[in-house]
């Protein structure tokens, strides 16, 4: 017993050193963007004394309503396409595993997982520019495009246990296949779903390198990854408005998450399993 | 049956009402310059945008373009800054998405080759553009022998350093680079940093080490046009050398860790009184006194080995340029007259510190006063790179960084024969 | 009666097959949305890329020139490409030695009974959420500002100077960075695993007198393997166009030193006007992940459960 609590000690210890770990950049940034530049000076880790709001105000000054705008716009609008397209596709390939074409379509979208993103880095910006596309449209179409890889494998793989009976017993009830897509896949697809959805819009607010290459023409298109790393221009020396810019484009995330991080982290772990 | 024909219908009238909203919401391909303003002969509003580099001048520009717009009512001009604007120049106007006025740099690498492709309109010879502009700076501004743009001001390089500083410690301003090291060593000695060296950003690296290249080497431009073209090599060029030799030297005055620190470290350690010198342009004072409004700074050139070949490094920092046979090209024009009268360069000059060419403007350049006299009396230069390409900048900046980082002088050498006879890797 | 049979039986697979080839048709409408999406805007870009690669096209220019192999050729004498690429193998093996080991760490504590294991799970997931170029902006304010402060008050003379300031430190910079973000996904994988293993498998070892590492290694670790063949993929995958951070903290320096290659392909693409050459670089890289996520699969396939 005396074995396992000793354990069980450095079991926690480790835990807290790590949660120490993890936490201290968030910590940083929280207390140094309430702090006004004299008051960090002096210290780094000591809370502010009063709440400084003045930082916040000189990141809200410039495109900062306009890039979370354009971020939640390309987000939800690519979420919406994903969440569509991806079980129809898996869908059709699931029930037609033995046709020749569907056999195609199924392993000419997996190969995408090889193909780096370096490959289509610079033709896409020559191609998004020859069809006047280099901008938020642009952007979205992008990231449906290359979501299919991860996204319908998955799907394909979860479909192998939705049993095709379901599929006949629909057809003999006298529904056409969309309908049986749409009464009964689809909701039985939920799960995996959900995956989807958690992974690629992570992915896709978060993402840097393809608004760089896409959306650098002017601010007005920028995402919030685009608008942080800009701004380092503007705030200069001031370190403390810098870390109230980060504050600030991490606080969606914040609240989405302690909202949903169990759904987040058990949504993962399903997709895992498959 | 019914249920699902819903289904059916909301589903795609969603994904619609999304695109449509997403293509509405998202900015066309050409913001607001080129093709809706084809109204422009008619008399009918027309909308400019003028694609700046010079993002911490866009306040004085908005007031220029406000006076301006009191008298021409129809016209509107809007700035657009975005960082790393000379490539999203080059992207557009390869792409025939050329703004309708955009900032140049006439002595620069980044102008030469649109220029050679045709893209630029040629403006030489137009009387009312360049009647109010000082005569010599008309031919300053020229790239390739033509005039691709009308001039403004002049920005360019010195040592900004801290007043109280020297008083206390007893210094005057260096006149030659042996005094400027003396001063050096009696700052040390007196327990202080004598030099600031924002070594980890290598642009900056590149910058000052092509304004003392310019400075130590009569005919810097010519030396290192010869290189490129093959005329010459450079790894034993002995003047090169020494320049190397000079960099190292400098940073023996150095702060403790120089490839870590960042011009933001710099800023905010002269604001905070712990260097005492620092050259770059004269563009960071105003940064600096903005962290610090209680420090009082000013500016001196860098000193050449003998006091009279001082110069500073200028370049035309605030130039005007349009596409050629741009749509909008004659509102433009006005904008781009209005700009170069002496009232108005009377207010940028006041405003911005940036050395105005427009004739009749009386210098009230505070920092910039002696690098104004220097510039406006001929005792200008322009820094090394001028006949570089980009690329050849920025490996020539992460070059010199790898030799303040412990490199040799001899590995330096060779790198920069890669870079200018090799034409790189 | 025979004929009117084998008629009714024609017809019935003749309405079978109609209904069939309409059903077909259904199918394939359900496919087109996504394959021309994916066509016209993965699969083109692609095929751009290798035409590109043949060209000598500066990204700018209004013409250019094919020149067959020789941006490939160009590939293997190119020391700064050939430093970038042992730069990114250098660091993707650290990364993913140090991911993995956390994340299993981490994994197997957060699945046995602790308290407040709920909470900590939450904590240890948050980085994930984060966009690694905050992440990278972040770091990069830490170590330019706050720990050479600290460092100095301490009298510590490795912490007053800032690591991404040093050509053999850097690196290290942007290791922390990205383990930071990173260990947090493998780990809720593990997680997984970990939780799939049936509890009867244990029990029935530990009656008959296994040991807890024994147990370890014959039931729990096959039963890893799918996950770490996942966690793998995703690892090297990150670590070979490691990007963001770089940009966040060091844009490739000191010097060249932390130049990766999805960086350098970004630098001579964009930043050095030479557009041909980096496709043909990222195409160099396409074979090269194809290679070793092939080998990698083939290899860890052999070891799964159910295959011994």
């Amino acid at each position: 017993m005396k074995e396992n609590t000793l354990v069980r000690a450095i079991q926690y210890t480790a835990l807290l050193v790590g949660v120490f770990i993890v936490m201290i950049p968030v910590y940083l940034t929280i207390n140094l963007s309430f702090k006004t530049q004299v008051e960090s000076a002096q210290s780094f880790f000591a809370p502010p004394s009063g709440l400084y709001f003045g930082n916040f105000a000189s990141v809200i000054k410039g495109k900062f309503w306009i890039n979370l705008g354009n971020s939640l716009m390309i987000t939800l609008v690519s979420m919406l396409f994903i969440m569509v397209l991806i079980p129809m596709v898996s869908f059709a390939i699931s029930r037609n595993m033995k046709h020749g074409y569907f056999k195609f379509v199924f392993y000419f979208i997996l190969a995408g997982i090889f193909v780096p993103f370096q490959v289509i880095m610079l033709p896409v910006l020559k191609h998004m520019s020859n069809l006047h596309l280099l901008n938020q449209l642009g952007l979205i179409l992008m990231y449906i495009a290359l979501s299919f890889t991860q996204g319908i494998f998955l799907s394909v793989g979860f479909l192998k246990n939705v049993p095709i009976e379901l599929d006949e017993a629909s057809t003999i009830d006298g529904c056409g296949i969309w309908q049986t897509f749409v009464r009964i896949i689809y909701p039985l697809m939920l799960p995996i779903i959900v995956t989807i959805v958690t992974l690629n819009s992570l992915w896709i607010w978060n993402d840097f390198q393809l608004p760089l290459i896409l959306l650098n023409r002017s601010p007005n298109y920028w995402t919030l990854p685009l608008f942080i790393y800009n701004f380092k221009s503007d705030y200069g020396a001031n370190y403390n408005v810098a870390f109230a810019g980060f504050l600030l484009t991490m606080l969606p995330i914040i609240l989405l998450y302690s909202v949903m991080q169990r759904h987040l982290i058990s949504g993962l772990t399903e997709g895992a399993l498959k | 049956m019914k249920k699902h024909q819903t289904l059916k219908q909301t589903a795609l009238f969603g994904a619609a009402v999304a695109l449509a909203v997403t293509a509405g919401c998202s900015n066309g391909g050409e913001e607001v310059s080129g093709k809706e303003a084809s109204t422009a002969n008619t008399g009918g509003k027309v909308k400019l945008e003028l694609l700046s580099n010079k993002s911490d001048v866009t306040e004085t520009l908005n007031k220029v373009i406000a006076k301006f717009h009191e008298n021409n009512p129809n016209i509107e001009i809007e700035v657009n800054a975005p960082p790393n604007m000379l490539k999203v120049l080059a992207m557009r106007i390869a792409n025939n998405d050329a703004p309708a006025l955009f900032t140049v740099y006439p002595s620069a690498p980044s102008m030469r080759q649109p220029v050679k492709d045709g893209y630029y309109a040629d403006l030489t010879g137009d009387k009312t553009l360049f009647s109010n502009v000082i005569p010599s700076f008309v031919d300053f501004s020229k790239t390739l022998d033509k005039n691709y743009t009308v001039p403004y001001a002049l920005e360019g390089y010195g040592v900004t350093y801290n007043v109280d500083m020297f008083k206390e410690l007893g210094l005057s301003i260096p006149k030659t680079y042996d005094e400027l090291i003396q001063a050096a060593e009696k700052i040390k000695a007196a327990g202080k940093t004598p030099f600031l060296f924002p070594d980890k950003e290598y642009s900056v690296i590149r910058q000052t080490t092509a304004a003392f290249l310019g400075l130590d080497i009569p005919n810097a431009s010519q030396l290192f046009d010869d290189v490129i073209n093959g005329k010459q090599h450079i790894a034993d060029n002995q003047e090169v050398r020494k320049v190397a030799q000079k960099v190292l030297d400098l940073r023996k005055y150095g702060q403790k860790d120089l490839l870590g620190t960042a011009q933001d470290n710099v800023i905010r350690d002269m604001a905070a009184g712990k260097g005492a010198m620092f050259f770059h342009g004269m563009w960071q004072a105003p940064a600096i006194k903005k962290a610090n409004p209680n420090l009082n700074i000013d500016i001196f050139p860098f000193p050449a080995d003998k006091a009279e070949d001082t110069k500073v490094a200028m370049q035309v920092g605030t130039a005007l340029s349009i596409p050629k046979d741009g749509k909008n090209n004659s509102e433009a024009k006005k904008f781009m007259e209005f700009f170069a009268t002496t009232e108005m360069a009377q207010m940028y000059a006041d405003e911005t510190g940036n050395i105005s060419v427009i004739q009749g403007v009386k210098p009230n350049y505070k920092e910039n006063k002696t690098l104004a006299d220097y510039a406006l009396s001929g005792k200008l230069y322009r820094a090394a790179d001028s006949t570089w390409t980009p690329a050849m900048q920025d490996d020539f900046g992460k070059a010199t960084q790898e030799l303040i980082g412990g490199g040799t002088i001899d590995a330096y050498m060779k790198k920069l024969e890669d870079i200018f006879y090799n034409k790189g890797n | 009666m025979e004929v009117i049979r084998t008629t009714q039986t024609q017809l019935a697979r003749k309405k079978r097959s109609i209904l069939g080839s309409k059903k077909m048709l259904v199918y394939v409408m359900f496919t087109i949305p996504a394959l021309l999406l994916y066509i016209g805007f993965f699969f083109y870009p692609t095929l751009m890329g290798f035409n590109y690669s043949l060209t000598n096209w500066d990204g700018m220019a209004r013409t250019y020139k094919y020149i067959g192999l020789d941006n490939y050729l160009a590939i293997f004498k190119d020391t700064r490409f050939l430093h970038s690429l042992g730069f990114t193998f250098k660091y993707t093996l650290i990364v993913v030695i140090l991911k993995i080991t956390l994340a299993l760490g981490l994994a197997m504590l957060l699945t046995t009974n602790l308290r407040f294991r709920g909470l900590f799970r939450s904590i240890y997931f948050f980085p994930a959420v984060l966009s690694l170029i905050t992440i990278g902006l972040i770091f990069n304010e830490i170590f330019l500002t706050i720990l050479p402060a600290i460092g100095e008050a301490l009298g510590i003379e490795a912490l007053s100077r800032n690591i991404l300031g040093n050509k053999d430190t850097a690196l290290y910079g942007i290791i922390i960075a990205n383990v930071w973000h990173g260990v947090a996904v493998p780990m809720v994988i593990f997680m997984a695993g970990l939780a799939s293993v049936p509890k009867d498998l244990h029990e029935a070892a530990t009656i008959d007198g296994a040991s807890r590492s024994q147990r370890f290694v014959s039931i729990t670790l096959p039963f890893l393997i799918p996950m770490l063949n996942v966690n793998l993929v995703l690892i090297i995958k990150g670590g070979l166009t490691v990007f963001d951070s770089i940009v966040a903290m060091t844009d490739g320096g000191p010097g060249t030193s932390t130049e990766s290659i999805g960086f350098l392909i970004y630098r001579h693409g964009l930043l050095e006007n030479k557009f041909g050459y980096a496709t043909a670089e990222s195409i160099f890289i396409f074979a090269l992940i194809a290679l070793i996520s092939f080998v990698q699969m083939k290899w860890l396939s052999k070891k799964e459960v159910g295959q011994q």
